[in-house]
């Protein structure tokens, strides 16, 4: 078994700012279940143009002094005496680690209601206006326009119990059934997450053991901020 | 029973009591990817209750989550067929690309047959009652759940719950174990608004190591920042939520298909399906891949040409294990046939096979070794993913030359082949003809045509005559930089054939040539490593790396190796030699600039540290 000093579950923007804040001082571990790291920003489309960045939240994640494990599931959190005992599965199968303080930055264990969009985004090629429409469940945000296209984010309201393919499928039909206005848009891309939104402040859920959701945060710089202040509190004791 | 789960890379094992299942059907498909999904549809198609689960939130593998949407070779045929012109129109008028339409068209056609799906779960262990699977365990939104099934199959592409089943396994080259290198996707607008993919080669990566392959990955998706993959008149859309990995375990199957059956067009009596490509192996150390691989893709020049390969129930069996089958790139076959035996059309035909045994085996009540072949060759022939059409022998089967593969038996026509700019056939041909050929060839040797003289030594050669040795030495003494033009891409130059060649002859007479060229600092201010600057496809160099040089310091190192396997004088300085050629980074940083962790670094790195095993072994 693995010791550590530190280990942060979700490769979130929180969590890299708490990695980078600690690096050199804390051993640390990132676990994350899906193979996207920053993904609340990256891979939400939550933000226009934010989801551009993807190579370079890659390498700051890589430059970390820190360990990741990618496509790693948290199945069990265990107390023992001084710390916490992590059962993972990846692809290696179980695995375990045993860390003295635990940060969780995702929504995955709070099992409380958020609010959540899936987004696509949505390209009009030969570069027309995005037109005004009222579209129940359904939200158009304009991006700047770069090229000669024209491109915004389609946000698709969800209900609390749907999955992301149940969520994905829903939006595909509900494009195919789009307002007339919309006809010369076509869908480039629809999100691999949720975006998320929770209300939920930071906690500390118990002794050594942190729940600092990146959802919290409307912006990246935000959430990437809320990390590095915890980290640097820490540096500060 | 007992249960088998994996830890820290081992499969474990404990007995349990009667397993509680939640729920029990007919068919489990494990991996809803590109074969998995086809699984679900089949199955549940003719009836069976069928539940597909996946790790991923998404459904279609590499063609839909991986963004790999293109296809490249397999035939079509069979239930793919009509979902892909469904998928092309609702592609066309709602998407900009056809990935989205897939998925949905898909998921439609399981709701439409009653199948269900789990995704974002994972199978952590099954269930065995003697050598048969009753069932499985998984982790699912953030829970345990234990399900019982009749057939399971395997269609992960890792062989992982073949492997918890009892399944031995195997993975990568003999050489040095490497699978094939791994791609990352990344998903572009273009400046008129268009969807692009960049699907370079990333590396090689120890997929079983978690944290080498999470470094892998985000090195892959990071290498976008350097300016060799730069492109500021694109915007990124999304790196794709996965990366596309050729290559992994192969189960140990009933039967196994291996490259000699390939090249021999071995018939098979219960075929369910053909595939059909090229060795498409992407990685440019050929050096290191096998002789049976290298005589038809180094010395023939044959890398392009196709190949039609019958599949059966038995190779998608894992050995000695009942109720399991394997639908996907990890069926039974050598590291060699894997580079062939993987394309998209035909694991989706895999997968229609694999669902179809699976659901007439639960009508049946039987397991899916006793089900009738001819009840399974009447569906899949009707669906038509099993053709006649679809065994098209050998081919080169692209738009640069699409013919018939014969291979030749006339001395008067292999002579005229060989004094050609595409001597391929006839050089592999020669292969096949053996010593029956050889008075030819040797009398050719002195001929005065030395295109002939060339082509005759290099078919010699593969006869394993050692006459042929003086010539190709000549040719590599010349450094000739002439490359045959036998295929639209990956063409061989003659003298990196002649240097593979002497190393398959073990030609002992060859050490002080090719420990000249990888120690002599002058060699790499020979001018013909610096005249081929632009990329081109024929011959697969690219800006950032030095094709030629790498392919003739990468065949004289591994040559040296086999000369010294057989000729144990000169052991000792041949290891000091490849020791000193290999001490630094000199041959990697002449090959290219790019850093460690790229494909291009990689490629060099791997024939270093072969070479430096060798000395330590």
């Amino acid at each position: 078994m693995v010791n550590y000093d530190l280990v942060i579950l979700g490769a979130t923007t929180t969590g890299l700012g708490l990695a980078q804040a600690v690096q050199r001082r804390k051993k640390t571990l990132i676990v994350n279940a899906t193979e996207m790291v920053a993904y609340d920003v990256v891979n939400s489309y939550k933000q226009p143009g934010v989801y551009t960045q993807g190579a370079a939240y890659n390498k700051r994640f890589l430059d970390l002094q820190a360990d990741v494990l990618l496509g790693t599931r948290t199945i069990a959190i265990e107390t023992d005496h001084s710390g916490y005992v992590l059962k993972l599965h990846g692809s290696g199968g179980y695995q375990t680690v045993r860390t003295e303080r635990l940060v969780d930055t995702t929504l995955e264990r709070s099992g409380k209601q958020v609010v959540k969009t899936l987004n696509a985004v949505i390209i009009q090629p030969q570069g027309a206006e995005l037109p005004a429409v009222q579209w129940t469940g359904i939200k158009l945000v304009a991006e700047e326009q770069t090229h000669a296209y024209r491109t915004a984010i389609l946000k698709l309201a969800c209900e609390q119990s749907w999955t992301l393919d149940q969520a994905r499928h829903r939006l595909a039909n509900r494009w195919a059934l789009r307002p007339e206005e919309l006809a010369s848009w076509r869908i480039a891309s629809i999100a691999h997450v949720f975006d998320q939104w929770t209300g939920d402040r930071p906690a500390q859920l118990a002794e050594g053991y942190m729940y600092l959701p990146a959802e919290a945060y409307a912006e990246p710089e935000e959430s990437l901020l809320a990390g590095v202040e915890l980290g640097r509190s820490w540096m500060a004791e | 029973m007992r249960h088998r789960y994996m830890e820290e890379g081992l499969v474990r094992e404990v007995e349990v009591e009667q397993p509680a299942f939640a729920q029990h059907v007919d068919v489990l498909v494990a991996g809803v990817g590109t074969a998995g999904a086809l699984a679900v549809i089949a199955a549940s198609a003719q009836g069976a209750s069928v539940l597909g689960i996946d790790r991923l939130p998404g459904i279609g593998g590499m063609g839909t989550m991986g963004y790999v949407s293109g296809y490249y070779y397999g035939l079509p045929g069979g239930m793919h067929v009509d979902i892909d012109e469904a998928t092309a129109k609702m592609g066309r008028e709602h998407f900009l690309d056809r990935v989205e339409a897939k998925k949905t068209i898909m998921e439609d056609l399981i709701t439409k047959h009653g199948a269900s799906l789990a995704l974002n779960t994972v199978v952590t262990g099954v269930f065995m009652e003697g050598d048969t699977v009753k069932g499985v365990s998984l982790w699912s939104e953030g829970k345990p759940w234990l399900v019982g099934c009749q057939t399971l199959i395997d269609a992960t592409a890792d062989a992982v719950v073949s492997m918890m089943a009892g399944s031995a396994t195997r993975s990568g080259r003999e050489s040095d174990g490497r699978t094939m290198p791994f791609t990352s996707v990344k998903v572009w607008l273009t400046a008129h608004g268009s969807i692009s993919r960049t699907n370079h080669d990333s590396g090689y990566v120890n997929q079983y190591d978690p944290f080498e392959l999470s470094r892998g990955i985000m090195q892959a998706h990071a290498s976008q920042q350097l300016a060799v993959f730069e492109d500021v008149s694109k915007r990124v859309l999304f790196f794709a939520p996965f990366i596309g990995i050729r290559e992994g375990r192969i189960i140990e199957a009933e039967q196994m298909i291996t490259i000699q059956d390939v090249l021999a067009g071995r018939p098979e009596a219960e075929t369910l399906f053909y595939g059909y490509a090229d060795f498409d192996k992407h990685g440019k150390d050929h050096a290191l891949e096998s002789i049976e691989l290298q005589d038809l893709y180094v010395a023939a020049n044959l890398s392009t040409a196709c190949f039609s390969v019958p599949v059966s129930r038995r190779t998608m069996t894992p050995k000695g294990i009942k109720g399991l089958l394997a639908a996907g790139r990890h069926i039974g076959m050598d590291h060699e046939v894997a580079s062939l035996l993987r394309m998209q059309r035909d694991m989706q035909k895999c997968g229609e096979s694999a669902g179809v045994l699976a659901a007439l085996a639960a009508r049946s009540g039987v397991d899916v070794s006793q089900v009738p072949y001819e009840e399974v060759r009447d569906i899949l022939r009707a669906s038509g993913a099993l053709t006649d059409e679809h065994n098209r022998g050998v081919m080169f089967d692209d738009s640069f030359r699409r013919e018939t593969i014969e291979w030749m038996n006339d001395p008067a026509d292999i002579r005229e082949a060989l004094a050609s700019e595409m001597p391929g056939v006839a050089i592999y041909s020669c292969k096949l003809l053996g010593r029956s050929i050889a008075p030819h060839l040797i009398a050719w040797l002195t001929d005065r045509d030395v295109e002939l003289r060339y082509g005759a030594a290099i078919a010699l050669a593969l006869t394993g005559d050692p006459a042929a040795a003086p010539v190709l030495r000549e040719m590599v003494e010349r450094r000739d930089a002439l490359y045959f033009k036998d295929c639209r891409r990956t063409n061989q130059f003659r003298s990196v054939i002649a240097v593979y060649l002497l190393g398959r002859l073990a030609d002992a007479a060859s050490v002080p040539l090719l420990s000249r060229m990888l120690t002599d600092e002058e060699e790499y201010g020979r001018p013909l490593y610096h005249v081929i600057k632009e990329p081109s496809y024929k011959l697969n160099t690219c800006k950032e790396f030095n094709e030629l040089y790498f392919q003739l310091m990468s065949h004289a190192a591994v040559a040296l190796v086999r000369i010294a396997e057989q000729h144990a004088e000169h052991e000792a300085s041949i290891k000091s030699t490849l020791g000193e050629a290999f001490a630094d980074e000199r041959h990697i940083r002449r090959t290219t600039s790019l850093p460690e962790g790229t494909f291009e670094y990689d490629t060099m790195a791997n024939i270093r540290h072969f070479t430096l095993n060798f000395c330590r072994g």
